[in-house]
Order: C-alpha cells, then structure tokens, then sequence
C-alpha cells in the first residue's frame, strides 16, 4: 500500500494551502485531489455524511483508510507526527493560540473579500485587520525567535505566512511598519523546499474563488 | 506545587463555558474574572492588550501561572495535554481536534443569528441549517460508535459539543429529538455526576449570549 498522503480541495488556497505548504516542506509523498467547482455538487451529494465527507466540507486529508476533515485537524496531525508544534508545553500552547488567531483573520478576510459590495465595506474591514494584526505582531514579537513561535517552524507559521500573503494581494503596504510579521512572512518563503515550491507550477495562484484578490 | 488557573470571560456561557465544562467534570479547581460587556471589557481590554494579559483584546483568556492564553480553542487544548483529555492514540488525537472544530462549525450560525436583531426572521433557516448538521453529527456517531465523541472517554472536544448542544437545546427543546445518538451522547454528557451538580449549581451563568435571548 503506497504511504501518500491525498489532500483533498478546491483549485483555491484558501483553508488548505497551508496543508499544503506543510506536505511539500517536510518533502513527504502527496496528491491532490482537486475538485473543480463544476463537479463540487455532485461529489458533495455522493459522499456527505459517509467517512469520505463526514461534514459535507473540504479539506479532507487521506492516507491509507483513515480520512480527517477540518483543516486545523489535519495541520495539527501532521504537526504532530512531523514535530511542527513547537518544544515545550507553552510553545504547543503558543503555536495554537497563533493558528486560530490566523484562522480568525481568515474568516473575517473570506467574508470581506467575497461581499460583492466590497468597496462599502472597506474602512471596517481595514480597521478591524489593523487592530487584529497589531495584537499579533505584539505577541509574535514578543517570542522574539525566528518564526512565530520559536526559531523553528510551526504548523502556525505556515497558516500566518498564507494568510499575510493573501492580505498583501489586496493591500499591498498591510505590514508596514510590522516588523515582525514582515520577517516571519520573509523567513518562511525562503525556506528552501517553499521557496522551490513557490516557483514551480504546483502553486495554485488564488487564495478565494474571485478574480480581485 | 499547587496553582490555580484564573478564567477570564463575560458573565455569559458563550466560548467561555466548554472550559468551564471541562474544569467541573475533572475536578480542576479554577478561579474566575466575570467581565461585564461594555464599560468594563473595554478597561479590561485596553490595560490588558497593553500588558499582554488579553494578548488579542479577546475573551476568554485563560492564565496559567505567568501564561496569558487566549483563544478558546488554544485553551481548551493546553488543559487537554495537561490533564489528559486529549484521546490516548493518534487517531483518537486527530479526531479529538476534528470534532472539537466541527462543535465550532456548530457555534457559526447559532452566533450569527442569535447576535442578530432580526433574529426571529432568521430563526427558521438557522433551525434548517442546525438539523442538516445535527444529521452529520448522528451518522458521525453511528460511525465511530463509541460512547463519547471521539473514545471511552471525555476528550476536550465533547465539552465544546455539550455546551452546543445545550444552546440548541434551549433553544429549541425539540431540535435534538429526530437524532436518536446526539440525544443520548447529549444526556450522557449532561448526566455525568461533575456536570449535573455543576448545572444545577450557582456557578453556571444563566445567560448563555451577550443578548436577552438564547
């Protein structure tokens, strides 16, 4: 039985890049699965509710017969397994706190940039990042390492580095002044596997399924 | 040597109470700050993103010794790897997180609608959106078969989805009655000895959102 992972998503970064960006760092086997949106709808209604879809949603990560949904699920299994939760009880803690920080900017930059009455919208959802990615340049500075947590990487570092990278495509002066973010951001891409990675024709381009982000 | 961990959140049951769960079904003592909404978080929020002890201006926060965490989710899986109650293989541990974050997924609309003024409006579609999840959750659990969510055993997660499940419920004292595992995991849960003194007790709040409703 071949041991590769299958990662299971959109043709989208959104929610699985940084899956993605793990698998490919740490140079283990994988497939994607990419379900284009055409086909979304029917495979959604042949396996919802069964073990291949448990809640209807991607990502879903395979390997061998066990299959797991929910992105942060997966991104702290393979941490897990590949040593990318940090060393010590407070830096497990600290990788967690910084993830679902990141998942929560995600949410709050999805809805934004997905509301067709964007423009409307936008001195709310740039005050809301300022002061979100202010309180997160705080505590990652405060680490004072060379990722967010420690000076190794974590499975947080790869959600952080994703979700700036998304912000900086719409607003491209959204780190200024935030220097600590700016260098985990600088010091994640150019690990070498990402840095390679980034280059090559694996990347998917879009984080969300619109043609201004 | 003894410590005492210190929870700071609303006097609302809210993202707070799947860790209050988890301290009275293990016998964990705690202490807790009781946060007014208003005037007061806004104090607390301020001095506390100043001093890092609210390190993303948000509630809960959860201090361990010289610790400040934030995030319910960070929380919940700290005192999870400190006092076991994070599943007992690697299986269990992935599930553990999968179904901690699916009781979130739960949360969303609830919160969405709820915080709503016109809530009442979207009452129905929220309850629509809650029996389509609920169904998922009654195959999950068929599927895995096994007394808790994810083992033998309370893991983090099952408080998070006791706490759901219990919104739900008041809400709407039927919505769990066509799922014949959900409503027995939901009484188990509620009945475990800890949980049903802690229910009935004068800790719980009473109020479960930041609104009069709920």
């Amino acid at each position: 039985m071949a041991n590769c992972y299958v990662l299971v998503y959109f043709p989208v970064r959104a929610r699985a890049e940084h899956i993605r960006l793990m698998l490919e760092d740490l140079m283990l086997p994988y497939k994607m699965d990419i379900i284009p949106k055409e086909n979304w709808r029917a495979y959604r209604e042949a396996t919802r509710g069964t073990a291949a879809l448990p809640f209807g949603q991607l990502p879903i990560l395979r390997y061998g017969e066990f299959t797991l949904a929910q992105s942060g699920a997966i991104a702290r299994f393979l941490a897990r397994k590949y040593d990318l939760y940090g060393s010590s009880e407070k830096e497990m803690a600290m990788c967690d706190m910084v993830y679902e920080e990141v998942r929560d900017i995600f949410e709050v930059y999805d809805t934004f940039v997905l509301d067709r009455q964007r423009t409307s919208k936008e001195k709310t959802f740039y005050s809301e990042m300022s002061q979100r990615l202010d309180n997160l340049e705080k505590v990652v500075q405060s680490q004072n390492a060379t990722y967010s947590v420690s000076d190794r990487p974590t499975f947080a570092d790869y959600w952080l580095e994703e979700q700036l990278d998304y912000l900086l495509r719409i607003k491209p002066s959204i780190l200024d002044g935030r220097n600590a973010l700016q260098r985990i951001y600088h010091n994640m891409r150019s690990r070498p596997n990402i840095e390679a990675y980034l280059k090559s024709d694996r990347r998917i381009d879009k984080p969300v399924p619109v043609d201004d982000a | 040597m003894s410590h005492e961990y210190q929870l700071t959140y609303f006097n609302i049951r809210g993202l707070g109470e799947p860790i209050r769960l988890l301290f009275e079904d293990n016998g964990i003592k705690y202490k807790e700050q009781r946060v007014e909404a208003g005037e007061q978080w806004q104090k607390v929020k301020e001095e506390g993103v100043s001093s890092g002890k609210v390190p993303f201006g948000q509630m809960p926060v959860l201090q361990d010794g010289s610790m400040y965490l934030a995030q319910s989710g960070a929380i919940l899986r700290h005192l999870a790897r400190k006092h076991n109650l994070y599943g007992d293989s690697e299986e269990e541990r992935a599930l553990a997180d999968m179904m901690n974050d699916f009781a979130n997924d739960l949360r969303t609309p609830y919160v969405r609608m709820i915080y709503n003024d016109s809530w009442k409006e979207m009452l129905p579609e929220y309850l629509e959106t809650a029996k389509k999840q609920l169904e998922l959750l009654e195959k999950y659990l068929n599927r895995r078969g096994k007394p808790y969510v994810v083992g033998d055993k309370p893991c983090f997660a099952d408080y998070n989805l006791l706490a759901m499940l219990d919104c739900m419920h008041r809400l709407k004292e039927d919505l769990l009655d066509p799922f014949e595992l959900v409503n027995k995991y939901y009484g188990r849960m509620k009945q475990r000895p800890p949980l049903a003194a802690y229910f009935q007790s004068n800790r719980i709040p009473q109020k479960i959102n930041n609104v009069p409703r709920g």
